[in-house]
């Protein structure tokens, strides 16, 4: 579980993130919503470590991550996995290189045992015969799953993924949901999805915070969230003319 | 001020680069790799200019010491001199900022633009260390023997141009270059190319490595580092002339 507590950012006079508090569990897939630059990334960045927040606590099973020492931080790194928005995958490298990164710098693991598990990882994402071609030849839904495979490599105890399904077709998008849920389940992490995708929500969405303008102004499940009556909430979810007739339909 | 903040972050910078590597197998495997991506493949560029500059000075110096005072041997002892002690170790740095600075500056720019700086950040590796350490390292270790080369090839490039031109006997050529040979000198231009190796690598990792925006600003960083790396050889190679020569 990771729970962040009076979470507050700033850059300049601009806060970016306002006094936020709230429980990623275990074993769900927990979704951040909000418009762009409601502080998604900004919040995920504080958590991860990327960017020291002006105060507030970040925990990971009870342990505050700013009071840990680099050592210990880089240990927990070690238990994170992360899907970045554009996979972030490293241009040099091949697919199998790109999986087995983490493993050939922490694990004391034979070549064989590191094929093997790459082999493993490719397999869970359902991507076959890819493994010596290098990202700029993989679509984007191809770099997504590579993106996944490295994430879960070193069997990761918390998962964090940023718009996994932006600039995908809906098809693939539902795909990738549903593998980093299937993933949440099997392996019991805590996953943390960044979304602005309503369909992500209402697919997979089991503890959903929504941020709007750096607070959080809701949070609940997939079954509460078209009953809310949040003014920001409703602003955001029935942006679409698609999500306006779902609300019409079961009116 | 601003000066002083950038003298600042660099040295920090520089203290995260050299910190303990995650695994020395990967870490001597990556010092390999980065010895033949920045030394080897810079021999062409290397031996092509130092050719053409030692041909060059060889016929500059000759047809400045025509008139018979001076002694036609002078030539080669002029282009020795010159070759070892300024041109093959500042030149060749210069020439070197311009490939490999702003091909590092340009790589680690991209990488942090497109997040893979935080992806290995977020696996818990020191990025820093990780990617620039062994380009350091590699270029500290394989500069002087780029220099050495470039020295080697400048006098032959001197003896090349002025024998094939007749503006200098094969043997007046071979007695300058020679004559008042001072080992200190060679091991004054080394130490510059250790200094000027370590410069040529850190000041465009750091320019790249602290990129933020989009592939503007890693334009602007690769050209920044150039210019801010000649800057910094120059001035150096000033310090170290003083310090060592005189």
């Amino acid at each position: 579980m990771i729970e962040i507590r009076n979470l507050i950012k700033s850059f300049g006079d601009k806060t970016v993130l306002d006094d936020i508090s709230f429980q990623f569990e275990k074993g769900k897939n927990n979704l951040v919503i909000g418009a762009s630059g409601s502080g998604k990334t900004t919040m995920t960045k504080c958590i991860v470590g990327l960017q020291q927040p002006n105060s507030g606590v970040v925990k990971y099973d009870g342990q505050s991550f700013w009071d840990m020492t680099r050592k210990q931080k880089a240990e927990l790194r070690q238990s994170i996995g992360f899907l970045f928005q554009g996979g972030a995958l490293f241009d040099s490298m091949t697919v199998e290189e790109n999986v087995k990164f983490a493993l050939r710098v922490f694990s004391n693991k034979t070549n064989k045992e590191m094929a093997n598990r790459v082999d493993f990882c490719l397999e869970r994402v359902n991507l076959h015969g890819v493994k010596s071609l290098y990202p700029d030849e993989l679509s984007g839904g191809m770099k997504k799953r590579v993106g996944i495979a490295r994430a879960i490599s070193m069997k990761p105890k918390y998962l964090f993924c940023d718009e996994p399904n932006s600039g995908l077709d809906p098809q693939t998008a539902i795909l990738i949901d549903q593998l980093i849920s299937e993933i949440t389940y099997e392996y019991n992490i805590t996953t943390m999805v960044i979304t602005h995708d309503m369909n992500s929500v209402l697919e997979i969405g089991d503890n959903i915070m929504f941020l709007h303008q750096g607070k959080k102004f809701w949070n609940g499940s997939k079954t509460d969230i078209l009953n809310t009556e949040n003014k920001e909430l409703t602003d955001f979810i029935y942006a679409s003319n698609f999500m306006k007739a779902i609300r019409d339909k079961a009116k | 001020m601003k000066f002083l903040y950038s003298l600042g972050s660099y040295t920090i910078f520089l203290n995260k680069v050299f910190s303990r590597p995650e695994k020395w197998k990967m870490f001597r495997q990556n010092i390999l790799d980065e010895m033949i991506n920045l030394g080897v493949n810079s021999l062409p560029i290397v031996a092509i200019i130092s050719f053409f500059m030692g041909a060059v000075i060889t016929i500059q110096t000759a047809s400045n010491t025509g008139g018979g005072i001076i002694p036609l041997y002078t030539v080669g002892f002029a282009v020795r001199e010159s070759v070892i002690l300024e041109f093959s170790p500042t030149i060749v740095a210069l020439i070197l900022v311009g490939k490999i600075g702003s091909s590092i500056s340009s790589q680690l720019g991209t990488m942090r633009v497109t997040e893979q700086i935080d992806a290995i950040e977020i696996m818990g590796i020191n990025s820093a260390s990780f990617l620039v350490q062994p380009k350091i390292i590699a270029l500290v270790l394989l500069n002087p023997f780029l220099i050495t080369l470039s020295i080697f090839l400048s006098i032959g490039g001197g003896f090349v141009a002025g024998v094939g031109t007749g503006a200098i006997t094969p043997y007046d050529y071979e007695y300058g270059i020679q004559y008042d040979f001072e080992a200190f000198d060679y091991a004054y231009s080394m130490i510059k190319s250790v200094v000027f190796g370590f410069v040529i690598t850190s000041v465009p990792a750091y320019f790249g490595y602290h990129v933020k925006g989009g592939s503007m600003e890693v334009a602007k960083a690769s050209t920044k580092s150039v210019v801010q790396s000649s800057i910094v050889i120059l001035g150096l190679n000033y310090v170290l002339t003083q310090m060592l020569l005189l």
